[in-house]
């Protein structure tokens, strides 16, 4: 066999791991000859011996779900954590993950929110900034793999206590020496399942609060204070972890990169619906086309929402799907790749010659392009937005604007994002690219600022929007896991996990609002364990947001609204009477407009919305004259 | 101040605290106001008693902005006057300082060492006067100043970080002293750009090591636009477009707050260029030494020159460079709080001090103001 064959025995399939072992299919327990042996050893030898290794159904399948042997032999033993309140978010679990899986990582608690910011647990020799060798911690001894411990650790005061669970293969391919394991791979974040903090903390929200960069996302419910008296001066890294030398694999280099770039685009994509509330009238905590990637990514059976839009060419490309692209496409994606600190004007040049010969030469893209390198980004976008031809240039002209990896780019854009775009589709677009382009680890871990709210979604305004993964649901970690899986083991199937991540982590109940409600309405779902919130404003929530931009005080029947609702409002007005002029009965009246929202929000009016709404259009019209 | 691709050395100082008195010093843009900024978030978050106080009023307002996002509440950061003065309900006149036994009488009656005040930020400590130092760290658990003598407005009645750090000893054994040696602001794009307004024999500016650790760090931007114009008109229409597509927070800078009495040219004044803005339809905040504070500051920002000092800004223009004396230090302050886009509009039309007239032109990117509006349908070559 060579390496990378698969062969099956006792209905298990298992991977040769090198070149030239065989497979002797009918010996009972010596079934596996090493390249120029003539004696063949058991599975169990050869497994240990890194032969070959165990394929468990879809990724990391045994690692959260399915009981490992060590495990039954030695009963069940679990470890359980209590874990401190998030605000907004209420723990309804405890964690409970078996012993055998879970290993401990005592690191600098700076590098643990490197690690969280990256959404990766790395070795530190990938690590680009170069801040690793200050770290006081194991790591920094040994800066090629992840030092690891089968049980806790004694913790110095600056450190934590990372607990993180690996899968067979991972265990099984890392070097070990005693209780130690030495992890050559970077470990995706959602493998964290808890973080332990120096036993001299008195409160661990005190402490968590103290985490306030930016860039970090802190995962409150994962924190807890540690047990053994487990923090001291002096610890033994020194003694204990041998020095060596750090070479990075540039295969490894590439696949982080590639990890940064996916995990950037889904957490940069999510949430695009909030940022156009006020044009749509409709909040939801994920965009449909986030869920329509994400099936994509893990399969139909994960999302099994029917109603979804079918993804974007270009999100697809830029998660390296293999679909059609268009010479934009191409740009766009040369431009996404490109590690540049910013994009050169004369690259972009260079690129739109390209697509403006490539899409027939049409003289209106010409003129906008050169609008474009000329500094004036806005007109050129509106130009490029107005034909079909040209809708992907304005994403790859967004791209040149926000270019810059120095500037606040990725908060700038959101400030006119929903001025820029006619559409929601199109931001999205947009947003998807500059995520790649970024990459996960320079994003915000929450939103600042939240631009364009709708005014009847106020009561969501001081909510703490997340824009990286705080790990509060098991869909979230099976997200991460499964692009950890494409940038890393570039596999191409529809991943069978929506199991995977099983009780093993925690799960957690976000707060719903109380709503304003005939203003608003509720849809609200899940998909497995997350929580989408998706609001809408009701015909009466747009005809009060309409009425109070009519600058007046009172309605009177002189006004068309006030002519449409006098049957209604007739009697319960401020001022009313009947007067005859002429010999025709007249009926006056005022009423406060604040009196009729209020008889809207209480359902004591009815009216047609699209008559009323017509009204007060009319109404502010004449008035303003 | 970000987790990743900042130095450790700031990382660690905002969660530093064990010492009584601190001293971080280093170059403009290399993150003291930022790692004090972080730190009043980090203790103002774990409930702590802590305020910040800095010198410059538009300072205060633009710390206010940054600390508010990270929920702090303004009255935490107030300029070192404001703060003082309403403490002992009286006055400080930095010209003329009191002297230390008279500020410990004046906060003692105060009762100031029994409010269980954890931390005082001082930033830009350099332009408050020494007895602040002698007297203020009796009264705090800690005090953490960040201070340059480079950077010293008023050098006549300014502490020296020599005369600061004096005093925090004195005080303490536990004093700590950081340096903070990299320019977090600049790109070396703007950088490059900005120096030549200063004389090369300046050797602090020019040190070549300052582009060289740019390189390193791969702040790397857009070059520097200088736009040309010969009449204010066409000057005009293209700041409208720029300021269109300027992004994030935005100063608009000039040499001279009020419009002076013999005014005749456009782009030098606050006051003038305000006016201008507003009346283009942008909503514009002003700040200058005669005018009155802004309650708060919307995204674009029309300052001078000197009040822009300490802090940065996404995207800076300067609608006039020139000027009828050379301000080499102005000219480069004011370039240097870019942190992403520069705009210098270059006026040709009258014969007056052209200071980027001998810089070397790869340095920056020339556009006559009339090219947008002359681009015409037919004119595809791009």
């Amino acid at each position: 066999m060579i390496k990378g064959s698969i062969f099956y025995r006792d209905g298990i399939e298992y991977q040769a791991l090198v070149d030239g072992i065989e497979h002797v299919a009918k010996n009972k327990f010596y079934c596996i000859r090493p390249k120029g042996e003539t004696k063949a050893v058991t599975i169990k030898q050869a497994l240990r011996n890194g032969l070959i290794r165990k394929n468990v159904p879809g990724p990391n399948y045994d690692l959260f779900n399915a009981p490992a042997k060590k495990d039954l032999e030695n009963g069940k033993e679990k470890y359980v954590v209590e874990t401190p309140s998030r605000p907004g978010i209420t723990t309804t679990e405890k964690i409970g993950y078996r012993k055998n899986n879970l290993y401990f990582m005592p690191v600098d608690q700076l590098r643990a929110q490197v690690f969280l910011a990256h959404g990766l647990i790395y070795p530190a020799v990938y690590d680009k900034a170069g801040l690793s060798a200050n770290f006081d911690d194991a790591l920094s001894l040994s800066p090629a793999d992840l030092t690891m411990f089968e049980s806790p650790q004694l913790l110095k005061k600056n450190q934590v206590l990372l607990k993180v669970l690996l899968n067979p293969d991972e265990i099984l391919e890392a070097g070990s020496e005693g209780d130690i394991i030495h992890v050559t791979v970077p470990i995706p974040i959602s493998r964290l399942v808890g973080i332990e903090i120096p036993i001299g903390n008195a409160s661990v929200d005190r402490y968590v609060d103290g985490w306030v960069k930016p860039d970090v996302p802190v995962p409150r419910h994962l924190f807890s204070i540690a047990k053994d008296p487990s923090w001291t001066n002096e610890n033994d890294d020194g003694r204990r972890i041998p020095r060596t030398s750090a070479k990075a694999d540039p295969y490894l280099a590439n696949s982080i990169t590639k990890f940064d770039r996916y995990m950037g685009i889904m957490a940069f994509l999510r949430n695009a619906s909030r940022y156009f509330s006020d044009k749509t009238g409709f909040y939801t905590d994920y965009p449909d086309e986030f869920f329509s990637v994400c099936q994509c990514i893990l399969g139909r059976s994960s999302v099994t929402r029917s109603d979804l839009p079918t993804p974007a060419p270009l999100i697809l490309a830029l998660l390296d799907f293999d679909v059609r692209t268009t010479p934009t496409i191409d740009a766009i994606l040369t431009l996404v790749r490109s590690q540049e600190p910013y994009i050169e004007k004369e690259k972009v040049r260079e690129l739109a010659r390209v697509i403006y010969t490539e899409t027939g030469k049409k003289t209106t893209l010409a003129q906008a392009f050169k609008t474009l390198l000329n500094g004036d980004y806005r007109s050129a976008i509106q130009v490029f937005q107005r034909f079909e031809c040209s809708a992907e240039a304005a994403i790859f002209a967004a791209l040149y604007k926000f270019s810059g990896r120095q500037s606040n780019g990725y908060r700038t854009v959101k400030q006119r994002l929903h001025e820029d775009w006619s559409s929601q589709t199109q931001a999205q677009l947009v947003l998807a690219a500059l995520g790649a382009y970024y990459g996960y680890t320079a994003l915000d871990a929450a939103e600042t600022t939240l631009y364009s709210v709708h005014s009847i979604f106020n009561f969501l305004k001081d909510e703490r929007v997340d824009i990286k993964f705080h790990l509060t649901s098991n869909f979230e970690r099976q997200l991460i896991e499964t692009l950890y899986q494409r940038a890393f083991l570039s596999k191409e199937k529809e991943y069978q996990n929506i199991e995977l991540f099983g009780e093993s982590v925690p799960n957690f109940k976000i707060k719903r609002p109380s709503l304003p409600r005939p203003l608003v309405s509720d849809t609200t779902y899940y998909v497995q364990d997350l929580l989408v919130r998706q609001y809408e404003v009701t015909p009466a929530g747009r005809i009060i947001d309409l009425l109070k931009t009519w600058r007046r005080d009172t309605i009177d029947e002189e006004s068309e609204v006030g002519k449409y609702l006098i049957s209604q409002c007739f009697f319960w007005a401020g001022e009313y009477e009947l007067s005859k002029k002429f010999g025709k009965k007249k009926l006056h009246y005022r009423i406060e407009k604040s009196k009729v929202i209020d008889l809207i929000v209480d359902g004591k009016i009815e009216f047609n919305p699209r008559i009323l709404e017509f009204a007060i259009k009319e109404d502010i019209k004449a008035y303003a004259k | 101040m970000r987790a990743t691709p900042d130095g450790i050395e700031m990382l660690r100082m905002i969660d530093d605290d064990n010492f009584r008195g601190a001293l971080v010093t280093g170059c403009p843009g290399s993150g003291k106001t930022t790692v004090s900024i972080y730190r009043l978030v980090r203790l103002n978050n774990q409930a702590h008693k802590v305020r910040l106080v800095t010198y410059q009023n538009m300072l205060v307002l633009a710390i206010q902005n940054l600390a508010n996002v990270q929920r702090v509440p303004a009255h935490r950061v107030s300029t070192f006057h404001r703060w003082y003065c309403r403490l002992i309900d009286g006055g400080f006149d930095t010209d003329s300082p009191p002297t230390a036994q008279e500020m410990v009488t004046a906060l003692d009656d105060k009762d100031l060492a029994n409010q269980d005040m954890v931390e005082l930020l001082i930033d830009e400590g350099q332009d408050l006067p020494p007895c602040v130092y002698d007297v203020l760290p009796r009264y705090f658990q800690r005090i953490f100043v960040g201070a340059d003598n480079g950077q010293q407005v008023h050098p006549c009645h300014g502490a020296q970080m020599e005369q600061i750090e004096q005093s925090l000893r004195s005080r303490s054994n536990q004093y700590r002293r950081f340096t903070l040696g990299r320019n977090f602001r600049n790109t070396y794009e703007t950088y490059r750009f900005a120096r030549q307004f200063i004389p090369k024999t300046n050797r602090v500016a020019w040190d070549e090591a300052i582009l060289e650790r740019l390189l390193h760090a791969n702040r790397r931007g857009p070059i520097p636009t200088v736009v040309t114009y010969q009449n204010v008109e066409s000057r005009n229409a293209h700041l409208q477009v720029t300021l269109q597509n300027a992004e994030g927070n935005v100063a608009i800078l000039c040499p001279l707050g009020p419009l002076p009495r013999n005014f005749n040219h456009s782009g030098e004044s606050v006051d003038e260029v305000h006016r201008l803005i507003e009346n283009m339809g942008f909503s514009v905040s002003k700040y200058h030494s005669q005018a009155d504070v802004p309650r708060e500051l919307h995204r674009y920002v029309v300052t001078t020159f000197k009040s822009a000092k300490g802090m940065e800004f996404d995207t800076v223009i300067i609608p006039r460079i020139n000027f009828f004396k050379e301000i080499s230090k102005e000219w480069f302050v004011a370039c240097t709080r870019a942190r992403n886009q520069l705009f210098v509009y270059r006026d040709l039309s009258v014969p007056q001090c052209d200071p980027i007239e001998e810089f070397e032109i790869d340095t920056f990117d020339s556009q006559p103001a009339e090219t947008h509006i002359t681009l015409t349908e037919d004119d595809i070559s791009f």
